[in-house]
């Protein structure tokens, strides 16, 4: 995870200014320096909403919703983990907690109710990607998607997992298997 | 090892669950067993495979100005959302001299007297008048008001004028105060609002604001050390 994210912030922000940095000037208030710390971060943040919830429309509204707690919270952030990080944590958070206060009505639904759609955004959004495999993801049930993705995409560990979901590290495990062994089959069909 | 490797097995394998005993059985398993070193090898190329999947993504449209749009609106829209990383002093400062910062310190001594005053208009023989009288505690009050909120404003203006002296501790120090104090003074409010009449939290909202005022001139003082 960390090492993941230590990549993706080697490349800085477009302004060419370390993105710690914008997040110091960010954190006195220098809104223009926000606005780099977004544009350097969004990209990332969008793809794991994305992928988590499994609809474009939720996706930038959780998108949102992460860079305007991600501005409320500035001041608790005191530099113990990577920016990057701490970041990724709060829209981990954000989704899961999304998740939860939608109910049980939503957790029955389907997960991703046109996946053709999907896999068109999804190959416009992240060029090159296997979007045989986005839409298998897509296809999971909201838990087994969340965890997948938190897992085999994000690179998180599983007492991570267990810790943010709140669920036991047993349950975690089963959870991913089931979705590998899903994710096979959809492909496989 | 007996039989083949369940896929719990599998996925313990590569997620290196196993002990290395555990794990060296398998990777003799799979020696011998074509079945075997097939389902592990599909199962690791998935997994690869989603490892490998864009980490980045980008959105139909830039979300960027509904962003700031909520954070604009919220900051216009009042204390429910706090945003501590923005000064919550004003930008333009103007220069507040020692005089002042002397005056801003009588405002606090009045508004103390100012809750003595608000006290005793409460006791029962005091409630009795329906009128407060011409220059009792009423006016005098209200006069306190006025000048308390113009001594917090200049206070502030100072701060973000010289808020860069202020070492990033004490400044991070001193916003939590403030932010203790204004959630105290918004509880209080609250409380009011529900109930009027009670003497209690008329003192403790005074006593808030006492707080407030004299963590802001310590604040300004500071700056001028």
């Amino acid at each position: 995870m960390e090492a993941a994210l230590l990549r993706e912030t080697k490349a800085g922000s477009e302004s060419g200014v370390p993105i710690e940095d914008l997040v110091r000037n960010a954190q006195m208030g220098d809104a223009e320096s926000f606005e780099d710390v977004y544009r350097a971060s969004v990209g990332r943040i969008y793809a794991l909403c994305l992928r988590m919830s499994g609809d474009s429309t939720a996706a930038e509204e959780l998108t949102q919703d992460v860079f305007v707690r991600a501005w409320q919270n500035l001041g608790s952030f005191r530099g113990e983990s990577r920016f990057t990080t701490w970041l990724h944590r709060l829209a981990v958070n954000l989704v899961l907690q999304d998740r939860r206060s939608k109910g049980r009505r939503r957790a029955r639904e389907k997960p991703v109710a046109d996946l053709d759609r999907y896999g068109r955004h999804a190959r416009r959004a992240m060029p090159g990607t296997r979007v045989d495999l986005e839409r298998a993801i897509a296809g999971l049930p909201p838990k087994a998607r969340n965890v997948l993705v938190l897992r085999d995409v994000q690179g998180y560990k599983y007492e991570e997992i267990a810790k943010l979901t709140g669920v036991s590290l047993g349950t975690i495990k089963a959870q991913i298997h089931r979705a590998r062994a899903l994710v096979r089959e959809a492909l496989d069909r | 090892m007996n039989g083949h490797i369940d896929e719990a097995g599998m996925n313990d394998y590569l997620d290196g669950f196993l002990e290395p005993a555990e794990r060296a059985a398998v990777d003799k398993h799979v020696k011998e067993c074509e079945r075997c070193a097939g389902d592990l090898a599909v199962l690791s190329d998935l997994v690869a495979a989603i490892g490998g999947l864009p980490k980045e993504a980008e959105p139909n449209r830039d979300v960027w100005p509904d962003v700031r749009g909520r954070i604009a609106t919220a900051v216009e829209g009042g204390k429910t959302v706090q945003f501590p990383g923005t000064p919550r002093w004003g930008r333009r400062g103007i220069t507040m001299t020692m005089r002042q910062l002397a005056a801003a310190s009588i405002v606090l001594a009045f508004v103390s007297g100012g809750s003595v005053w608000l006290a005793m208009s409460r006791t029962p023989a005091a409630s009795l008048s329906t009128q407060p009288a011409l220059g009792g505690p009423l006016p005098m009050m209200q006069a306190a008001t006025s000048q308390y909120e113009q001594a917090v404003a200049s206070l502030e203006e100072i701060l973000e004028r010289e808020r860069d002296i202020l070492g990033p501790e004490t400044l991070a120090t001193l916003e939590t105060s403030l932010q203790s104090i204004e959630d105290a003074i918004q509880d209080a409010e609250d409380a009011l609002a529900e109930d009027p009449d009670s003497d209690l939290l008329h003192r403790l909202l005074i006593n808030h604001h006492q707080a407030k005022l004299r963590v802001l001139h310590q604040a300004a003082a500071a700056t001028r050390l």
